[in-house]
């Protein structure tokens, strides 16, 4: 008898996904319309824009990820409830239970959040286990800590911009198109780290919080005074300083709260400098790391079948009447 | 035939299962999270359609696309065609004019004649709309508009629309007769 297939929908920000996964590890499809384009010239995610363009494209992607399996194949249905924006994810939940209704199966509305913790373990022949692990992308920066299926403790979180965010901006600031992420990172790379001294943002605070809105002030602050080539030095000192806390606060955290396992996921943890500084750490300190596989760092209902499967094979079913919720708490 | 249709432009959604000429079954809900619950609890009773419909407002944008979504999520799951249908036309009287708030100083008004709308539903300032107050005859308010009173409230029902066939459109998308609203400027 085969494993139990899902079929997922991601809408909480502008990307419209939809994936269907047999068991653990058989992805059978994983769709992603992106509106990266659309909102670029904006500098941003406009949330009406992307609603209309969640309804736009979700029919036609629902029917493409459709011609993969047979409908009865469809063991469970889910769809991200939240957090993320509210005229986004309900596009999204609302299919998703229309599709539940239709096929006549259990409905099961995943925290995008879960998603990420969980997708470093995607594939996996056992469900996750304890570990310690970071979430980083544009809208968040958290330290959670797995204890097991939907007992996560929230250990530490940034006080005010997400690491993306941090990166997106300083982007902006050095007159590079959105989003500037990728391009600040591609920069980095023939740039010295050490050539400017920024800030570590709450390394020394004796939590595991964050802060990365400082370091962003001290490169406006730095911007003016600078002529000639500096722009891969910038980068590659603003991204060393980023990644440094990243990384010894992740590793402190494990150690902390007896974690074995520490796990990255997330947009940022596409970047290639946390994934090499966080392994080299997490190796020093005698920990295993997972990373997630760079197709499921951004968003995608790959990583939200995942944790609908999991949820699935232990009856951690959903309800109809839940709503999408933009400020869907994890922990 | 059998249709199911769904009507959640305003606060109080609907749902309608009509087979032929005959409506066989209503509920009414007052919550969008209500509507997913109301929709299977209807197609247990009675079974699955042979088409959707779905009201494509004006109206309240969440309202519209919580509509939409489902019957797209439904259509996909049985195969069914989704046909979109002004909620305006969700009245049971053959003539009237709606008007509806459409925040930002304006409403949206719409005429019906025979069942049908003599154009698409416009958007016009509130004190215009008062100006030509006496080009309208039964107007219905959907919901209260400030500055505007003394006309009966009444919302669109799906029990109403199920049956407005001519004005079956291929697109569920809704009628949002504004561009979407952004705060920040635009980057040349």
């Amino acid at each position: 008898m085969s494993e139990p297939t899902v079929l997922a929908i991601e809408t909480s920000c502008d990307e419209t996904a939809v994936a269907v996964l047999q068991g653990r590890s058989r992805l059978l499809c994983s769709e992603v319309a992106s509106q990266i384009d659309v909102h670029r010239s904006y500098g941003g995610v406009v949330p009406e824009i992307a609603s209309r363009n969640h309804l736009a494209k979700m029919g036609p992607i629902l029917r493409s990820a459709l011609t993969h399996i047979q409908l009865r194949e469809v063991d469970c249905v889910s769809a991200t409830r939240g957090p993320g924006l509210l005229t986004s994810l309900l596009v999204g939940y609302a299919a998703g239970k229309g599709l539940a209704i239709g096929l006549d199966r259990p409905f099961v509305g995943i925290n995008h959040l879960e998603g990420h913790l969980l997708s470093p373990f995607f594939g996996e022949a056992a469900c996750p286990v304890q570990s310690m692990g970071l979430i980083v992308s544009g809208g968040h920066t958290m330290l959670m800590h797995l204890v097991d299926l939907g007992k996560y403790i929230l250990v530490g979180q940034t006080r005010d911009d997400a690491a993306g965010e941090a990166f997106d901006k300083v982007a902006r600031l050095l007159g590079l198109p959105y989003p500037g992420g990728p391009i600040i990172e591609r920069l980095a790379e023939s740039g010295d780290p050490d050539r400017y001294k920024f800030p570590r943002g709450m390394l020394a605070s004796g939590d595991f919080d964050f802060s990365f809105s400082g370091l962003k002030t001290a490169v406006r602050y730095l911007l003016p005074s600078l002529r000639g080539d500096f722009e891969a030095d910038l980068c590659a000192s603003f991204q060393a300083a980023v990644v440094e806390v990243l990384v010894r606060k992740t590793i402190k955290a494990a150690k902390t709260f007896k974690a074995s396992i520490v796990t990255v996921s997330g947009g940022v943890s596409c970047n290639q400098s946390l994934r090499k500084n966080l392994v080299e750490a997490a190796s020093k300190a005698g920990l295993a790391v997972k990373l997630a596989d760079p197709k499921l760092t951004t968003d995608n209902a790959a990583m939200i079948a995942f944790a609908a499967f999991e949820r699935y094979q232990r009856g951690m079913l959903g309800n109809l009447e839940d709503e999408a919720d933009p400020n869907f708490k994890i922990h | 035939m059998k249709t199911v249709c769904i009507e959640n432009s305003t606060a109080s959604g609907s749902l309608a299962f009509a087979d032929g000429n005959q409506i066989i079954d209503v509920f009414e809900f007052s919550r969008s999270g209500a509507l997913a619950v109301s929709l299977q609890n209807m197609l247990k009773r009675q079974g699955s359609p042979d088409q959707i419909v779905v009201g494509i407002g004006p109206g309240s944008y969440s309202g519209l696309r919580v509509a939409a979504a489902t019957a797209l999520g439904l259509s996909a799951a049985l195969n069914l065609k989704v046909h979109g249908c002004p909620s305006v036309l969700g009245y049971e009287a053959p003539e009237y004019s709606v008007v509806g708030d459409a925040r930002r100083g304006t409403v949206f008004v719409a005429t019906v004649r025979n069942y049908k709308l003599v154009s698409m539903p416009i958007l016009i300032p509130y004190d215009e709309f008062q100006q030509q107050l006496s080009n309208f005859e039964l107007i219905y308010a959907i919901g209260t508009i400030p500055g505007l009173d003394g006309f009966p409230i009444s919302v669109p029902k799906a029990q109403n629309l199920v049956f407005r066939t001519e004005s079956f459109t291929d697109s569920y998308e809704p009628l949002y007769l504004k561009e979407a609203h952004v705060t920040g400027a635009k980057i040349p």
